[in-house]
């Protein structure tokens, strides 16, 4: 099983909006994939089921060593994908066991993962390098980072460089995919500008060449709770994750 | 590109991209024990505060928050009240505008608990309070200061209690209002 953390430096660049369109076209593809919520937030949770409030979830495994891992897989429509919510153990992230032990548990949790058959685990993380987005990326394979292409949102590229770098000297085999562009508009000066800006300052390497277009769409998306690529006249989005998922399925040498 | 360049230092930029690229083996490994209370380096409060304004300064990231004049004032403070083993400051942002803890890895929750902050607080104002070791406390004091709202996070070997709390944070307040900032 391959893991991929969606993380950024920043809030609201669409890390949620990546990861569940990203777990859809994995899944659309034939892959078995788990879209898990590692935000305390909870917001892949409240976008994919109306119950996740209530419902246990990845919170609940980290906190308690008795929770099952069962308990907590939640089936969509979908046969190949299924979802983790966050749950409730909301605070975690501050409590007592802020230390190595956390990794360990997201290890053992990834472990019984690939364990259950699932290929693909997808994670969406909440903003920051800190706390327990930092202990999953300890845990995790690959790391994919949404950009806002923004002039101002830019800033946040070296804080998140040197962000990485450090968290590669904890986790050595920690794949970094790059930054994803993300609500760019090609038509709009400025972010035309700021998304070219940062393809030419970084190495090709670093970026990754597919980019998502801000579309209303996936704010309806969001708001029913449904991956975009459901809805009509997502023709065009739906494309651009799967051209996302084959870019990353030949970075990390994946082929189902 | 001209209208994100003002916003980068581009040699900077290629450097972190560089050593990002690397291959992580080759990076030196900083070890970081969060948890282990035997490093702890048991200053006393103005000391450290006095050492957060230095650093400050050198660094040049900001200019001081605290004035020095006012340094003693609240290392006093903290002497009477608390044992103080560290102090930093941060913005709601997560920039770190001082930092004076024994341990890298307690700037850090302070800046999660300033940039969660929302998720925290949920109504309440009262300061979050964690035990990190057997004899050292973490709090998170909100601070309005004239720079916007700060976050501090203090380490001491005792809790500070909810009216020393108010002290403290009407303290730093004082001393960080606009005419009193050294330039
Ligand atoms: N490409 C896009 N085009 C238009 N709107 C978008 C796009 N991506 C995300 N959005 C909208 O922007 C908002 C923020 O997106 P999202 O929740 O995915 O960000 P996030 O990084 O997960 O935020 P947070 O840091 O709060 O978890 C949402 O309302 C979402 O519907
Ligand atoms: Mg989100």
């Amino acid at each position: 099983m391959t893991s991929i953390v969606v993380s950024s430096q920043k809030g609201g660049v669409g890390k949620t909006t990546v990861s569940i369109n990203l777990a859809f076209a994995f899944a659309r593809a034939g892959w078995n994939v788990l879209l898990v919520d590692t935000d305390p937030q909870g917001s892949v949770g409240l976008s994919l089921t109306r119950q996740s409030r209530k419902l246990l979830g990845f919170f609940d495994y980290l906190g308690d060593q008795k929770q099952t891992f069962d308990g907590l897989v939640v089936p969509t429509r979908m046969k190949t994908l299924s979802m983790i919510p966050a749950g409730q153990g909301e605070g975690y992230e501050l409590g007592g066991g802020y230390s190595e032990s956390v990794v360990e548990r997201v290890k053992d949790f990834l472990g019984e993962a690939e364990s259950r058959g699932y290929d693909i685990c997808i994670l969406d993380s909440a903003a920051g390098l800190f706390g327990i987005t930092r202990d999953v990326l300890v845990a995790a394979d690959a790391v994919l980072v949404p950009q806002q292409a923004e002039p101002l949102g830019i800033r946040s590229v070296p804080k998140m460089l040197k962000g990485l770098t450090e968290l590669r000297a904890k986790n050595t085999k920690l794949s970094i995919l790059g930054v994803l562009l993300t609500m760019v508009q090609r038509d709009v000066q400025e972010s035309a500008e700021a998304a070219d800006g940062l393809r030419e300052l970084l190495p090709a390497q670093l970026v990754m060449k597919e980019e998502v277009p801000r579309d209303g769409l996936f704010l309806k998306a969001s708001g029913k709770g449904v991956p975009v690529g459901v809805l009509q006249g997502s023709a065009k989005l739906l494309s651009a994750f799967d051209e996302l998922r084959l870019e990353i399925e030949s970075k990390l040498g994946l082929s189902l | 590109m001209d209208s994100i360049n003002p916003w980068l230092d581009v040699d900077e930029l290629n450097r972190l991209a560089k050593a990002l690229m690397a291959p992580a083996d080759a990076q030196q490994t900083k070890k970081v024990e969060a948890s282990k209370s035997e490093g702890l380096i048991r200053s006393s409060a103005s000391k450290v505060l006095a050492k957060a304004s230095e650093m400050a300064k050198r660094t040049g990231v900001i200019t001081p928050v605290v004035r020095k004049a006012a340094l003693p004032e609240l290392g006093d403070w903290l002497n009477a009240h608390a044992r103080c083993q560290g102090l930093c400051v941060v913005n709601l942002d997560g920039d770190v505008l001082q930092a004076a803890m024994p341990n890298e890895e307690w700037t850090k929750l302070t800046v999660l608990a300033a940039t969660t902050r929302h998720r925290l607080e949920e109504g309440k104002s009262s300061s979050l309070r964690l035990k990190v070791a057997s004899e050292s406390f973490l709090q998170f004091i909100s601070v309005m200061t004239a720079r916007g709202p700060l976050l501090v996070g203090l380490l001491t070997q005792n809790l500070l209690k909810d009216s020393q709390l108010i002290e403290f944070s009407s303290l730093v307040e004082g001393i960080s209002a606009p005419d009193q900032v050294e330039k």
